[in-house]
């Protein structure tokens, strides 16, 4: 039994190590001190008594030991932590971004190309206007990326690249949902290029960090010219293989040959994103992987969240109107929880990287 | 002191109200505290000593008790055990909580008397 109690309170000991130093000078003695006095008397009451002692230190020290530590902690200091501002930074990016970009999207880039099918005039000249919104909201995200991880020597740099990194998907993507329509498609054949869709996007915003912090204009070049050929070549594939499906078949009903072209399309797309952030930063590019990986499953939660959200709010859920205060509004918050939750990710694999790049210099 | 000052600090918790009980009526170190309040409590209220240590903390940051200094008789280890003693403020809100509680009482027997009537 003695070797037992021993045991008992050298364990209890090395808890109050857990605790800050401060806490430890003032009060460890002290605690070990009644600790001990406890668990004497407990067992000479016998094995049950000295148990519900220990399980009751057990159930209430995690609390002492926690609000110990918050209590020295001063919310100054938490904000001060790496990780933490790592978090902040990428939500204020995120959150803000992509609610601009719904907003802008939602009331300057509804333009579906149907209408020019009807007039007979080409369709890249109905896409023109509802760029105006895409590159708005890039202009927007740019700011914000600069604000937030822009460094003093290369003012304007993160600018820059995010102005170019968030256009990059933006117009994409725009180019593609209204280069053919969606009659084209099956239903599952719709999610799969939506989910394709969401892989693609967050791999760009996740390659807008390593062009950025790389520093060099090489790669600002690349971005610019993924930004002429992923539109240009999302354009012209679906229009030539609608032109030839009509040539031959005089039908524009769905094909699974008109859905593997694009879906390809933009597997290649995500491929030459993921090459150009290997290519980067020369070892595996986390936040492309981690913009490809976590975004569209963010996304999908995000739609969970919103429901909610509408539900508890009492919104009304089905406004399809850009022009409506009400669907705007709803692009916003969408926007904003997903930027939450796609900007934590985002900034906890930065503070990583960055505790992993100190630990090497060390 | 006012009285609205007191009146700010009740109603005690159990355990509260127990720690200051025993305190009243003689400083004591934490171990005997704890052990005070079991017996004052009937079982009751059992003390760990997270939840003794919070407590004592609270209490001494809201000036009820103070640090008395240490026990002449040190614990079986032989490590000094400091002890804690109640204030002015303290006995006084003790006195308050003690008039409520039997103030509280008081109704409950009108009630019941009413009701067996």
């Amino acid at each position: 039994m003695n070797g037992m109690l021993n045991a008992i309170k050298k364990i209890y000991g090395e808890i109050i190590k857990l605790f800050p130093h401060e806490f430890q000078d003032e009060s460890g003695e002290e605690l070990l001190g009644i600790f001990s006095a406890m668990v004497n008397e407990a067992a000479r009451k016998g094995k049950l008594a000295l148990v519900t002692v220990c399980l009751q230190e057990m159930r209430d020290f995690p609390v002492l030991l926690a609000w110990e530590h918050l209590e020295r902690m001063t919310m100054n200091r938490i904000f001060r932590l790496q990780p933490v501002q790592s978090v902040l930074r990428g939500i204020a990016v995120f959150s803000v971004g992509l609610a601009f970009a719904g907003v802008f999207i939602a009331n300057l880039s509804h333009q579906p190309l149907i209408f020019g099918v009807q007039n007979g005039s080409p369709y890249w000249k109905y896409m023109l206007p509802g760029l105006r919104g895409y590159l708005l909201a890039a202009v927007v995200g740019g700011m914000i990326f600069e604000l937030a991880f822009g460094n003093h020597r290369h003012p304007g740099w993160y600018a820059l690249v995010g102005t170019l990194g968030w256009f990059l998907p933006l117009a994409t993507l725009y180019t593609l949902t209204f280069a053919f329509w969606n009659i084209m498609l099956n239903g599952i054949q719709q999610i799969t290029l939506s989910i394709a869709e969401m892989i693609l996007e967050g791999a760009c915003l996740g390659l807008m960090f390593s062009v950025a912090r790389s520093g060099r204009r090489l790669y600002l070049w690349l971005l610019l010219g993924a930004i002429l050929i992923f539109p240009s070549l999302a354009y012209s594939i679906p229009l030539l293989l609608l032109h030839t499906r009509l040539l031959t078949t005089l039908s524009i009903s769905h094909s699974p040959w008109f859905f593997t072209a694009v879906f390809t399309l933009v597997v290649i797309f995500i491929a030459c994103i993921i090459f150009m952030g290997i290519k980067i930063e020369g070892d595996m590019p986390w936040l492309v992987i981690l913009g490809a990986v976590g975004y569209a499953i963010l996304a999908y939660a995000n739609e969970n969240i919103i429901s909610f959200l509408y539900l508890h709010l009492a919104l009304p859920k089905y406004y399809y109107d850009p022009f409506h205060i009400a669907y705007v509004i709803k692009v916003g918050i969408a926007g904003i929880t997903l930027g939450i939750l796609f900007g934590i990710a985002v900034g906890l694999i930065l503070a990583w990287q960055e505790r992993n790049s100190r630990q090497v210099r060390i | 002191m006012k009285s609205e000052h007191i009146l700010a600090y009740l109603p005690l918790t159990e355990t509260t109200f127990f720690i200051v009980l025993s305190l009243a009526i003689s400083e004591k170190h934490g171990y005997a505290i704890a052990k005070d309040v079991e017996g004052l409590s009937d079982r009751r209220v059992v003390l760990s000593t997270s939840t003794l240590y919070t407590a004592l903390k609270r209490l001494l940051a809201d000036g009820l008790i103070e640090r008395s200094g240490e026990d002449p008789e040190p614990d079986e280890s032989g490590r000094p055990r400091k002890t804690y003693t109640l204030t002015t403020l303290g006995c006084r809100i003790l006195d308050a909580e003690t008039v409520r509680l039997r103030s509280l009482v008081h109704a409950a027997k009108v009630h019941s008397v009413g009701e067996e009537a």
